[in-house]
């Protein structure tokens, strides 16, 4: 096996995810109006219209979009990433996993390289809607947008775990609906993307220890300090380590002999 | 230290903006003291004791004094504006809230709350030269730039008063909205502009008919009619910006004085209430009555870059270059 | 039986002298200057309490209702007035308890005065208002916080300046709610007015849904065997958990006695503990701390509810006569209802009266005895036109048919 394999295989499951988004044109615009709804009409329509306290990386009162728009790139790659899972049942479903998986090159590169198309192309996203957030006068320094790049790279990575793990446990496509509900709305709601903690804890105690352990809270985070310029390195242990952990187990749930593959009579 | 990439990069660009550093002074109503803030590096560098209830609070036009109305030890202390040491006690009359000094003629004027007066004091004699009576809780003082006139704003009476610096007396009185709270004058002198706390509007009166010319309300979006309680007022040398600090609604508003509309809002601390300048005019401050900080701004970019906490409820700034 | 106090009249002399001193007056608002001195004659009619049970001897009982506060407004709308030349006097008449408030209106103010201050029961204050129908007369009611006053026996001619029960019962409901004191024990006294401050605080739990799970009726019975203490505890085992006990007790009869004494350790809101009012001596917000300190010098004593009100209410009507020019009982009448009147009130939002019943809308304190808890309409209850009218009957719902 020679380098130039692995790169071939890489390029080309890369090439195939991002090819599939730009074909897929209702799920490039659903991937950005979802976000951009919860700006305009969410945002506009929660009226923190006196302005949040300063809490860092914030050096100053910041509306409520401000506040939120970080949660909302954090949004993006959730929905990415259960989306790539869901690919991942449609791919096996169809056979074209089979293929790939019985391919001479080691499952944990073929998984890893699936994770790096899931995160390209939502990094791609969400540039994307910072990019018509900017219009509405939501920025940031331009420091901020460069470091965001790994920091989105890292929270794209961890949250295509997740999905590629949970994908090792659904049998079929129309589970994805259930992913939605149990998955994503409390990852999202039950996190920091909406409300700071310290206002989450104002209101209730249980809902403030969820969120600080809720994994997507510290990828936002991660992603909120990012922008402007700063590193939460609690937030990048956690997400880092998330990360790992939910990779390891997605590798361990795709393998042929142990994982939930060979119960589902797959592999 | 989470010394980040950011505030290296902001002090860079702050540095090649203004490389002289100001300071500067923050009277806090609730500390009986003052902040020392450092607005290059947005921080806050001490706070000094300075008596009890400080309120008003100005320098000398050379700079070289400070003057700070503690409203409960019935003074103006006078302050040596490097070493901050105190130099002398003004005979400013029962509580006093505020003054304007002229940059003429050495004359401070204080507004009396409890007295419904304002005083005349020759700051470098010591001493009082008259007593002027006006109406109900007067607090807004300003002196034209040309010298001659002051106007001093009474908040239950809903009052301008015209005051002739020649003679001392009160020549005229303008009935403004409710509760006017800050006023000041155009540089040309020819203006004044008063903010109205309760009716939320800011009122141009001209300096010579002594009428209201000019009228505007503030709006801001998803922020009910009733925080919008309009009180710090400036505008700047060259006549093209004005700034309204608009209180509970935490806004700054950002007026275009050639057509009279608001141009921006910026987002500050809560209840925002006096605002100052830098020397340059190139940053604007406020002081942020609830929030216990300063919001610096940047009036290049239109852009709030830093707040600061400096102690609790600050009133009002002056700055030194 | 009756005494009359005058004031007012050293300082209108005082200023007429001074207005005719200082020759110019601009008026930005009108073009045409005052030719003559407008003066405005107010009576203020006011009957003394009976007698009451001070519980806590360490509050002075305070016998004088609400004229120190009306002699402080004169002042100003004077010291106003004298720019542009309007005057104001107060003729207060103060009657004993057992006096007939009806007769002396009838005889010195009926026809002689066109603005009329009262300081009257509830009853009393609907029968001066019935007597006054048909006069031109405004009639501005600084005592009473009933609602029935303000829905269906309502008047025309009357506005309001204290909030009403239900808007205080709002303000605590509000804070409740944020609180998510969602469980009230509700302990009424035996007066009827205890009776009507609960249903008030009932209206609020339906609006706020809170729950009243146990309401009990405080009984004065004098048992030999037990003390306060001791007659506390048992009064307030009740069998369903709550989270505060709301007391209803505005004579202060027993309700200073319940604090640390319950059963179960809870906090205690209502008409003691934390209290919905519309001034307090805690207050020193928005500039509130000049007037308290400018009143204190003046009377010697702290400024209560019904100073305030009638301090309110002679400046309602300094501020309606500045701005007017006019002295048409009619045209003031007219211009205080409407959306153009502003009062500055020293809590933070400006005061105005609610065109439906007459309500001064206003901010309302909740205050512990010595501390300033929160401010209702408290952040968060949202309202399409202000938030002030989150508190109390707002125009749907108001039962009062006033013409318009």
């Amino acid at each position: 096996m020679s380098l130039l394999h692995y790169m071939r295989a890489m390029q080309g499951i890369i090439g195939r995810e991002l090819w599939r988004f730009i074909t897929q044109r209702e799920r490039f615009i659903s991937a950005l109006v979802r976000p951009l709804v919860w700006l305009f009409v969410f945002a506009a329509g929660f009226r923190a219209a006196l302005g949040l306290a300063i809490a860092p990386p914030y050096d100053t009162y910041i509306l409520y979009e401000v506040y939120i728009t970080p949660g909302l790139c954090g949004m993006i790659q959730l929905f990415n990433g259960m989306q790539s899972s869901l690919s991942m049942v449609y791919d096996r479903e169809m056979g074209s996993m089979r293929l790939l998986m019985v391919s001479p090159l080691p499952r944990w590169f073929l998984l890893l390289s699936k994770l790096l198309a899931g995160a390209g192309v939502s990094i791609l996203q969400v540039y994307v809607f910072l990019l018509i957030a900017l219009m509405y006068e939501i920025e940031a320094p331009w420091q901020g947008y460069l470091l965001l790049f790994p920091a989105l790279m890292l929270t794209g990575l961890m949250l295509g775990a997740l999905g590629l793990l949970l994908s090792s446990f659904i049998k079929q496509l129309e589970n994805f609906a259930g992913v939605m509900n149990f998955v994503i709305f409390p990852m999202f709601f039950m996190s920091t993307a909406l409300y700071p903690l310290w206002k989450l804890k104002e209101s209730s105690k249980i809902l403030h220890a969820l969120a600080s352990y809720n994994p997507f809270s510290q990828a936002v985070e991660l992603i909120r300090f990012a922008m402007y310029g700063q590193v939460n390195k609690y937030a990048l242990a956690y997400t880092l380590g998330a990360f790992i952990l939910f990779s390891s187990l997605a590798i361990v749930g795709y393998s042929p002999s142990k994982g939930m593959m060979a119960r589902k009579g797959m592999g | 230290m989470k010394k980040c990439l950011y505030v290296v990069g902001l002090g860079v660009v702050l540095w090649a903006f203004n490389a002289e550093a100001e300071t500067i002074f923050v009277s806090l109503e609730k500390d009986n003291s003052i902040a020392v803030v450092d607005p290059l590096a947005g921080k806050l560098l001490k706070t000094v004791a300075v008596g009890r209830r400080p309120r008003g609070i100005a320098l000398s036009a050379d700079a070289k004094f400070l003057y700070v109305a503690v409203s409960d030890d019935n003074t103006i202390k006078k302050f040596n504006a490097d070493t901050l040491t105190e130099l002398a006690d003004l005979p400013s009359g029962n509580d006093p809230e505020t003054f304007a000094l002229s940059q003429v003629d050495k004359r401070m004027y204080v507004s009396n709350e409890d007295d419904s007066q304002v005083s005349v004091i020759d700051v470098d004699k010591n001493t009082v030269l008259t007593r002027i009576p006006v109406g109900v809780e007067p607090e807004g003082i300003a002196v034209s730039p040309d010298n001659k006139w002051v106007v001093s704003a009474s908040e239950t009476t809903n009052m301008v008063h015209w005051i002739e610096t020649k003679t001392y007396t009160r020549v005229a009185n303008t009935l403004v909205d409710p509760r006017p709270r800050a006023l000041t004058f155009t540089a040309d002198s020819k203006q004044v502009w008063v903010t109205s706390e309760m009716a939320g509007k800011l009122m141009i009166l001209d300096a010579k008919t002594k009428q209201i010319i000019k009228e505007l309300v503030f709006e801001v979006d998803g922020v009910t009619a009733e925080k919008i309680q309009p009180v710090g007022v400036l505008v700047d040398k060259k006549m093209q910006r004005a700034y309204v600090a608009l209180g509970p609604a935490n806004r700054i508003a950002v007026i275009n004085v050639a057509n009279l509309t608001v141009e921006k809002m910026l987002l500050v601390g809560a209840r925002v209430w006096n605002i100052a300048f830098s020397a340059d005019q190139k940053y604007l401050y406020s002081a942020n009555g609830l929030s216990n900080d300063i919001s610096i701004i940047d009036l290049e970019q239109l852009k709030v870059i830093r707040s600061v906490g400096v102690g609790t409820n600050p009133w009002g700034l002056a700055v030194k270059p | 039986m009756y005494f009359i106090k005058q004031c007012g009249y050293l300082w209108l002399t005082v200023f007429t002298g001074l207005s005719l001193l200082f020759g110019t007056q601009v008026d930005a608002k009108s073009t045409v200057k005052p030719a003559s001195l407008l003066t405005v004659n107010i009576a203020m009619l006011a009957q003394l309490d009976k007698p009451a049970i001070n519980l806590l001897t360490i509050d002075p009982m305070v016998l004088d209702k609400g004229e120190l506060g009306a002699e402080l407004a004169i002042q100003e709308n004077n010291i106003t007035g004298e720019f542009i030349g309007q005057s104001f006097a107060l003729k207060k008449f103060i009657v004993p308890a057992n006096a007939n408030a009806e007769t002396v209106f009838n005889e010195h103010i009926a026809g002689k005065f066109n603005y009329l201050v009262t300081l009257l029961s509830p009853e009393k204050t609907l029968a001066i208002a019935d007597l006054a129908q048909h006069q031109a007369m405004l009639i501005l009611d600084a005592a009473t916080v009933d609602d029935s006053l303000r829905n269906t026996a309502c008047r025309d001619s009357v506005l309001h300046l204290l909030p009403s029960r239900a808007m205080r019962a709002d303000a605590l409901g509000q804070y409740a709610v944020k609180k998510r004191w969602h469980r009230w024990f509700l302990v009424v006294g035996a007066e009827p007015a205890d009776q009507l401050f609960a249903d008030a605080l009932k209206r609020t739990a339906k609006r706020f849904n809170i729950k009243i799970v146990a309401e009990k009726q405080w009984s004065h019975t004098f048992d030999a065997r037990k003390t306060a203490q001791a007659e506390i505890d048992v009064f307030t085992q009740i069998e369903d958990e709550y989270d505060v006990l709301v007391v209803a007790d505005e004579q202060n009869l027993f309700g200073e006695y319940l604090d640390y004494r319950t059963w179960s350790p809870r906090p205690i809101i209502g008409t003691q503990g934390l209290s919905p009012v519309a001034w307090h001596p805690t207050h020193d917000l928005w500039g509130a701390s000049q007037i308290q300190k400018r009143f204190k010098i003046q009377a010697g004593r702290w400024m209560n509810e019904q100073d305030y009100a009638a301090y309110l209410a002679i400046r309602a009507l300094g501020e309606a006569v500045t701005r007017t020019h006019s002295i048409a009982w009619q045209a003031l009448r007219n211009f205080m209802l409407s959306d153009k009147f502003v009062l500055q009130g020293y809590k933070g939002s400006a005061l105005s009266f609610r065109a439906w019943d007459g309500q001064l809308r206003q901010p309302i304190l909740l205050a512990a005895p010595r501390s300033l808890v929160a401010v209702a309409p408290i952040e968060g209850f949202l309202h399409p036109k202000t938030e002030l009218d989150t508190l109390g009957y707002d125009a749907p719902e108001s039962l009062c048919k006033r013409k318009e």
